[in-house]
């Protein structure tokens, strides 16, 4: 242990005073209602946080939770960029976006703290298999506390971590609660560590108000995540001795385990250890405390944002990729016909060969023998490019946050679910994390993720067959997008995987064109030429498919083709419908939507799923916001879930003959 | 240097008012940061509030059995 000299230890004293410093100060300056917001803080764990970050080099990263000060500033964040964070002032590491439960800066090795408290977990896997794939020897540092192993991204992180040898480790903070509940009311075995033998990985029970001996058990690790020998499962045993949040005085601690905790204070056990005399860890104590009090000072004083910046940082600028000499119509003589299905197939292959960052991951996807997923569409790439797919457990919390944190770390992921319903699993992944990552951030964090996924009823009852897509076009930060035939699918993927942002693609079971085993019945052909060579569909775009005066039909996949079904049935009874394919269901086209409507001042929006909160409904708000005077009908399923009988399936299912009926009564012809 | 101290926020309804049960030190007493200073009852429980800095406790604002609103200043530290 040459490193742990005695000015080593002496560093370690310095920095864990630096937190103490700051989390009282912060509490105080939170007490008086100087400072905005809540807290939670870590006095008592300074030496968890230390020790471990002591033991990472500068390009290692970490992953924290909402009690997170600690950390920061054990990983080289300074007091000013934190206070300036807590102030909400636009100097924060995070801009003012964050704010206490989001402290982190992408240029000193820390992510956005995660504040779901399981959630840092899978993410931190992904990042490490980012680092794996990508041959760095940087290892990422997952800090979480006891409460987070109740929870299913706990069981799913370690195990993929596990089975890929990922360079993380795992540290669990066990302070015995989770906010009030004691540890051993939540887990009948409540020695963490025990966890890590069922995965197969190494774990260790430490001393975690020990400095040295957590910076000795994180070393190690270190060094076998290095070498190849991860993941790792640290527990550290600590104590925090102030409220999980700001107004709670803890009373549901024993005074008698509060005592005993508190003789055992990491910060003074090491300065017992160095034998440093009063004058010295007074003299530091003030050291640290003229740093804070300078930093609030600063702080108190730092630029605000203004409301403008409300909506700046929702979407990262986009890539280098989307130069203008990548036409968006291509005019080329080489054209196939072909399904929605290989239409993806190829730009899956085109996009992996074209960029090292992609990769495939999913259940199934390339299992030799396998169906490519659960309609072909990956179908033969594992032979092509077997380093480029992972096939990973039935997990989809657990690989959305992984391909999450890969994308963090800079790589393209492209992340499918079996059925859409599925990611009812995966939202909280999804949704607090890769949607909200660059906002929290301040902007500084990217994931630049796709996410595919099949939905629409056929066949399999309610729980693999409803329509998601509603689900996701609300959330701030995410794209999402639904291809109604092969050449948008392609250029939409490929658009898709060459964004800075995450994007959804839904993809409708009847439109793949899936064959073989895998063909479905009922399924529409939605086969159309595709260019040979580069293009893209512009993620933000509707298109006209049918120019009409009369009345506007707005649609997409399965409802689209309907929708122009039901227009040649009016045509034929002298009223010309205008059919628009929606295709981007966030942002919204209005421009294109909005010529249409404001021409034929009616529209009829089909949507398949639920009337009540869908997509359509939105589309209806915010064509009656804009464009007053047009009529709106809307046909969609009823508010029922997805029936399985042909019978009732048929019933839920919007058709041409409704669709139809629905635009004769808008214009008075029903 | 004097410090004055406000009644934190520990309500957990906004704009409650909070009453100071008891002052646990006398004026004139020297104080540290994080000495329980008064009891205080909110809509919640019964709370400790810690004294903000090192220092002289030299004067009270605000008696035992009185309800002072958020950030009403209750105390005033001399710094030490």
């Amino acid at each position: 242990m040459a490193e742990c000299d005695r000015e080593f230890r002496l560093s370690l004293y310095k920095r864990m005073m630096l937190i103490l410093e700051f989390e009282e100060t912060v509490k105080f300056l939170f007490l008086e209602g100087t400072m905005p917001g809540t807290i939670h803080q870590s006095q008592g764990q300074e030496a968890t946080a230390v020790g471990v970050c002591a033991a990472l080099q500068p390009d290692d990263w970490i992953t924290s939770t909402f009690r997170g000060h600690g950390h920061a500033l054990a990983k080289g964040l300074t007091p000013r960029e934190l206070l300036d964070e807590l102030f909400g002032a636009q100097t924060g590491c995070c801009k003012g976006k964050g704010g206490s439960m989001h402290v982190g800066n992408m240029s000193k090795g820390m992510v956005p703290g995660i504040a779901i408290v399981g959630g840092g977990i899978p993410l931190a896997a992904g990042m490490a298999l980012a680092f794996q794939r990508q041959k760095t020897p940087q290892v990422v540092a997952c800090f979480f506390g006891d409460g987070a192993v109740a929870e299913g991204a706990f069981h799913e992180g370690l195990n993929m971590a596990a089975i890929w040898n990922l360079p993380v480790i795992f540290v669990c903070e066990n302070n015995l609660y989770g906010a009030s509940t004691r540890v051993d009311l939540v887990m009948r075995n409540t020695k963490i560590s025990d966890r890590a033998a069922s995965y197969g990985f190494r774990g260790e029970t430490v001393d975690g108000n020990d400095v040295l001996a957590v910076h000795e058990a994180a070393r190690r690790a270190v060094e076998e995540c290095r070498s190849g020998n991860g993941p790792v499962l640290l527990e550290l045993l600590t104590y925090r001795r102030t409220g999980h949040s700001r107004r709670d005085p803890c009373h549901y601690q024993p005074k008698s385990e509060r005592e005993e905790w508190f003789a055992r204070d990491p910060i003074q056990r090491l300065a017992d250890t160095l034998e440093l005399d009063d004058a010295t860890r007074k003299e530091i104590r003030q050291q640290c405390q003229q740093t804070i009090n300078e930093a609030v000072e600063q702080a108190k004083h730092a630029p605000q944002p203004t409301a403008a910046d409300v909506s700046t940082d929702v979407f990262a600028a986009c890539s280098e990729d989307f130069s203008p000499s990548i036409a968006t119509n291509v005019a080329t003589t080489s054209v196939k016909r072909m399904g929605i299905a290989e239409a993806l197939r190829e730009a899956l292959a085109e996009e992996i060969e074209r960029d090292e960052r992609v990769f495939l991951i999913g259940e199934d996807i390339g299992i030799p023998g396998g169906w490519g997923g659960a309609f072909t569409v990956t179908l033969g790439l594992e032979k092509k490019f077997p380093d480029r797919l992972i096939n990973t457990p039935i997990a989809e919390l657990g690989f959305a946050g992984i391909a999450i944190g890969a994308a963090l770390m800079g790589l393209r992921p492209i992340a499918d679910v079996q059925y859409g319903d599925f990611l009812y699993l995966a939202s909280d992944q999804i949704i607090n994390n890769a949607a909200k990552m660059c906002y929290m951030s301040g902007g500084k964090a990217t994931v630049p993720l796709v996410m595919r996924a099949p939905v629409g009823a056929t066949g399999r009852g309610a729980q693999h067959a409803q329509s998601m897509e509603r689900f996701f076009a609300g959330v701030p930060g995410l794209k999402v997008v639904a291809p109604s035939n092969s050449y948008d699918a392609k250029g939409l993927l490929r658009a898709a995987v060459r964004d800075s942002n995450p994007v959804m693609i839904f993809e409708h079971k009847l439109l793949y064109g899936s064959k073989g085993a895998r063909a479905e019945s009922g399924a529409v052909d939605a086969t159309s030429e595709v260019p040979e060579g580069d293009y893209i569909v512009p993620l933000d775009k509707a298109a006209v498919r049918r120019e009409g005066e009369h009345v506007t039909i707005l649609g997409w996949l399965l409802m689209l083709h309907f929708a122009l079904q039901a227009a040649e049935t009016l045509a034929a009874e002298g009223i010309d419908a205008e059919v628009i394919d929606v295709r981007s269901l966030s942002p919204i086209d209005y421009e294109t939507i909005g010529a249409s409507v404001e021409k034929t001042g009616r529209v009829v929006i089909v949507e398949e799923g639920p009337k009540t909160g869908g997509v359509g409904a939105e589309i209806a708000a915010g064509l009656a916001e804009r464009f007053p005077g047009v009529k709106i009908a809307r046909v969609a399923s009823p508010d029922v879930p997805v029936p399985f009988t042909p019978v009732l399936e048929n019933a839920y299912r919007p058709d041409p003959d409704r669709i139809a009926a629905a635009t004769r009564d808008i214009i008075g012809k029903g | 240097m004097e410090l004055q101290m406000k009644m934190p926020d520990l309500a957990t309804n906004e704009g409650e008012e909070i009453l100071i049960t008891q002052w646990m030190v006398e004026v004139g007493q020297p104080v540290e940061r994080g000495q329980v200073l008064l009891e205080v009852e909110t809509d919640k429980a019964v709370m400790e509030v810690e004294c903000i800095a090192d220092g002289t406790l030299k004067s009270i604002h605000v008696e035992s059995g009185e309800s002072v609103p958020v950030g009403h200043v209750i105390a005033t530290i001399e710094v030490s």
